[in-house]
C-alpha cells in the first residue's frame, strides 16, 4: 500500500495505524546507520493503536539487539552475493557459521540460564503508620449512641409517673423523693448496664479489644450512663411540659450526638471540630472509652475523668431531687 | 387523732381553702361533702403533704404534717380521687411497690399483700398487669394500695368516682372494714347518699369554706325535721315573700324570679295553702318538688344550690 493510500484510510477512520518504512530501512538496519519508522495511528480508536504502538516497539528494540550481535556475519552474507540466485560460496558459508557459533557460545553463559541474580530486599517502614479500623470505631460511637437515646428514655418516666399520678402517690408516703429519684436513675443504669455489659463482652471479642480492659470500660460506660440520665432527669424537670421537655432534650441530644462522635468516628471529622466534640459529655467519654480500651491509658487522666463524671452526676442528680420536691411533685396534685 | 386547724390554701388570688377546721376520731368515718370545686381535694391534699398550706395546721396523731411530715406520713394512707398504679405491672407487684414505699420489706409484706388480694378479691387475675383490668377492679387495687401498710388514718379523695354500682358497694364495705379496725378514715364526696349511708359526721363544704358539721342528727336538726318545698314558675319580686310570711311555721330559703325554696312541716299538708297564698299575691307556679329532710335539703337551705351543681 503507498502512504498516500495508507494516510486516506486513516483519515477515514477506515484504519487502526499507518507504518511507514523509509526507503533503504534494511540496508540502514545491517550498516547500524540512523534511519527512522514512522507510526501514525488513529486517533478515533484508543485500544488496537495502544497494542500496535506496544508490539511496534517490542520490535524495534528486539531488531537493535540482533543487529548488536549478529550484525556483523549478516553483514558479511549480504556483501558476499549481490544476486540471491547466486548463492554465496561454501567459503563465506563455513566462516558466518563460525561466526554464528563463537556468537551464540559466547553469549550461552548469559542466556543458558539467565546471568541475572535477583535480589528481594524490603524497605523498613520509616514511621508506623495508623490503619484506622472502621469496625472498632463505629462500635465505639455506637455505644454512646445507644447510652444517649437510652437514657432521653428513661429520663421521660419523670413526666410518665407524673401523668399517671403515681408521682402524687409518692409524695404522700414516708419515703424522700431524692431517694426516689435515686432509685430510678440506679434501676436506668442497671438496664442500659445490662445492655451494655453484652454489647461490650461482643465489641471486645469481634474488635480483639485486650480483655484485661472490659472492667474499667464497663464502669466507665456505667458511669456515663448514670451521668446522662441524672443530666437529662434535670431537663425534664425544668421543662414546663413533657412536649417542651422533649423538645429541649431532641435540640441538646443531637448536636451532642453529631458533635461528640456518637453518629459520625471523630476519625471522620476535621480536626477542629473533634476537638469541639471533645467537650461534649459523649465526646469526653468517647475519648476517655478510647483511652481505656487501647489498653494503656494515662492513669491522671482517666482519674480526673472518672471524678468529674461523678461529681457532675451527683451535682444534676442534686439539682433534680430540689426540682422535684419544690415543684414538679406538687404540680402533680 | 386527726384535727385540722383554720386550714387556708391560696393560689394567687383564688381562695381554694378558708380557714376550715375539724376533727376525726378513731374508728370513726369523717365525711367531707360538697359538689365538685368546692376544695375538698384541696384539704386532703393539704393533709396528706402534697400541697403546703398557706396557713393552718393539720396533726396526724399529733403530728404536725409540715413540721414532721415523715412521722405524720408513717400513720396516712391515701386512696386518691384518679387511679394513681402502675399500668405495666400486676396487682402483686403494685401491692409490694407500694408496701415497699411504706418501708415494708421480706415475709410480712408478702403476707399483708396476700391479704389484700384476697379483700379486694382479686387473687385469681393478682398476676395480670393492671391495664387489663376492668375500672372496678382499678378502684378497688387502688384502695389497698391506700391500706397496705395498715395506716391509721385513712384518706379517702372520692374513690368512688366513675365506679358501676357493685363495685362501689364493695368500696364502702372495704372502708367500713377499716373503721372498724379502728382506723381514723376521713371520706371526701360529693355523692349525698353516700356520706349519709357511710359516714359518723360530717362537715359540709363549699367555695372552700366549712358551711356546717357535725353528725348526720345534728345536721339534719338544722333543718328542724323539715321538709323542703320547691317551685318553679313566676315569682313577683317583694309580695310573695311577705305573702308567704302569714303563713306559720314556713321560712322563706330562697326567692328568686322564677325559683322559690321554702323550709316547712308536713310540706304535703300545707301545699294548698301555700298555692293559695301565692295564687293572690300573683304567682304562676310550673312545677313542685317536695323533699324530704336529708343533707341535699341541708345543702340546699345553707347554700340556695343542690350538691350536684
Amino acid at each position: 500500500m503507498s502512504r498516500e493510500d495508507g494516510e486516506e484510510r486513516i483519515s477515514r477512520g477506515d484504519g487502526t495505524a499507518l507504518l511507514i518504512i523509509p526507503e533503504r530501512f534494511s540496508e540502514a538496519v545491517l550498516k547500524d546507520e540512523p534511519t527512522t519508522l514512522r507510526l501514525i495511528t488513529n486517533p478515533a480508536q484508543r485500544i488496537l493503536p495502544g497494542i500496535v504502538e506496544g508490539i511496534l516497539a517490542t520490535l524495534v528494540d528486539g531488531t537493535f539487539y540482533v543487529q548488536q550481535v549478529l550484525g556483523e556475519p549478516v553483514r558479511e552474507i549480504m556483501e558476499s552475493t549481490n544476486d540471491l540466485a547466486d548463492p554465496p560460496s561454501s567459503l563465506v558459508v563455513s566462516s558466518v557459521s563460525v561466526a554464528f557459533n563463537e556468537t551464540i557460545q559466547r553469549m550461552g553463559e548469559y542466556v543458558f540460564p539467565p546471568a541475572i541474580e535477583l535480589v528481594v530486599e524490603m524497605e523498613e517502614k520509616e514511621e508506623e503508620t495508623t490503619s484506622v479500623d472502621f469496625g472498632t470505631i463505629f462500635f465505639q460511637s455506637m455505644l454512646f449512641m445507644f447510652l444517649l437515646f437510652g437514657a432521653q428514655g428513661i429520663s421521660d418516666g419523670l413526666w410518665r409517673e407524673r401523668e399517671e399520678r403515681t408521682l402524687s402517690r409518692i409524695v404522700s408516703t414516708p419515703g424522700r423523693l431524692s431517694g426516689f429519684l435515686l432509685g430510678k436513675v440506679l434501676a436506668g443504669v442497671v438496664v442500659l448496664g445490662g445492655i451494655l455489659a453484652a454489647a461490650l463482652a461482643l465489641g471486645t471479642w469481634l474488635y480483639d479489644f485486650p480483655w484485661a480492659t472490659y472492667p474499667a470500660v464497663l464502669f466507665w460506660l456505667l458511669l456515663v450512663a448514670a451521668l446522662l440520665i441524672a443530666l437529662f432527669s434535670l431537663i425534664q424537670l425544668v421543662a414546663v411540659s413533657r412536649r417542651g421537655a422533649s423538645l429541649i432534650l431532641n435540640v441538646i441530644v443531637f448536636p451532642m450526638m453529631m458533635l461528640g462522635g456518637s453518629f459520625f468516628p471523630p476519625e471522620g471529622m476535621p480536626d477542629w471540630l473533634a476537638v469541639i466534640g471533645r467537650y461534649t459529655p459523649n465526646g469526653y467519654g468517647l475519648h476517655i472509652l478510647k483511652m481505656l480500651q487501647a489498653g494503656a491509658p494515662d492513669p491522671r487522666t482517666v482519674v480526673v475523668a472518672f471524678a468529674l463524671f461523678a461529681a457532675v452526676t451527683g451535682l444534676s442528680l442534686w439539682l433534680a431531687s430540689v426540682r422535684l420536691r419544690s415543684s414538679f411533685a406538687k404540680a402533680a396534685s | 387523732m386527726v384535727r385540722v386547724d383554720r386550714l387556708r390554701k391560696e393560689y394567687g388570688d383564688l381562695v381554694a381553702v378558708e380557714e376550715i377546721s375539724f376533727e376525726a376520731e378513731p374508728g370513726k368515718i369523717f365525711g367531707l361533702l360538697g359538689p365538685n370545686g368546692a376544695g375538698k381535694s384541696t384539704i386532703i391534699g393539704c393533709m396528706s403533704g402534697l400541697l403546703q398550706p398557706t396557713a393552718g395546721v393539720v396533726h396526724i396523731l399529733n403530728h404536725d404534717v409540715v413540721r414532721e411530715p415523715l412521722a405524720a406520713k408513717r400513720q396516712l394512707g391515701v386512696v386518691p380521687q384518679e387511679l394513681a398504679l402502675y399500668d405495666d405491672l400486676s396487682a402483686t407487684e403494685n401491692l409490694n411497690f407500694w408496701g415497699g414505699a411504706y418501708g415494708l420489706r421480706g415475709g410480712s409484706l408478702k403476707q399483708r399483700v396476700g391479704e389484700l388480694l384476697e379483700l379486694i378479691g382479686l387473687q385469681d387475675r393478682a398476676k395480670e398487669p393492671v391495664k387489663k383490668y376492668s375500672g372496678g377492679m382499678k378502684r378497688r387495687l387502688n384502695f389497698a394500695c391506700g391500706i397496705v401498710h395498715q395506716p391509721k388514718v385513712l384518706l379517702l379523695d372520692e374513690p368512688t368516682v366513675g365506679v358501676d354500682p357493685q363495685s362501689r358497694v364493695r368500696l364502702l364495705d372495704l372502708v367500713r372494714e377499716q373503721a372498724s379496725t379502728g382506723t381514723c378514715v376521713l371520706y371526701t364526696t360529693h355523692y349525698r347518699e353516700e356520706a349519709e349511708a357511710l359516714c359518723d359526721r360530717l362537715a359540709i363544704v363549699d367555695h372552700g369554706k366549712l358551711i356546717a358539721s357535725g353528725s348526720l342528727a345534728e345536721l339534719k336538726a338544722i333543718l328542724g325535721e323539715r321538709d323542703l318545698l320547691r317551685l318553679s314558675g313566676r315569682f313577683p319580686d317583694g309580695e310573695i315573700t311577705v305573702a308567704l310570711h302569714a303563713l306559720e311555721g314556713l321560712e322563706v330559703v330562697q326567692a328568686e324570679e322564677e325559683l322559690l325554696t321554702l323550709a316547712m312541716r308536713d310540706a304535703s299538708e300545707m301545699l294548698p295553702e301555700v298555692f293559695s297564698v301565692l295564687e293572690r299575691a300573683g304567682a304562676t307556679i310550673r312545677e313542685t318538688t317536695v323533699t324530704r329532710p336529708s343533707l341535699e335539703t341541708l345543702f340546699i337551705k345553707l347554700t340556695g344550690k343542690e350538691l350536684r351543681e
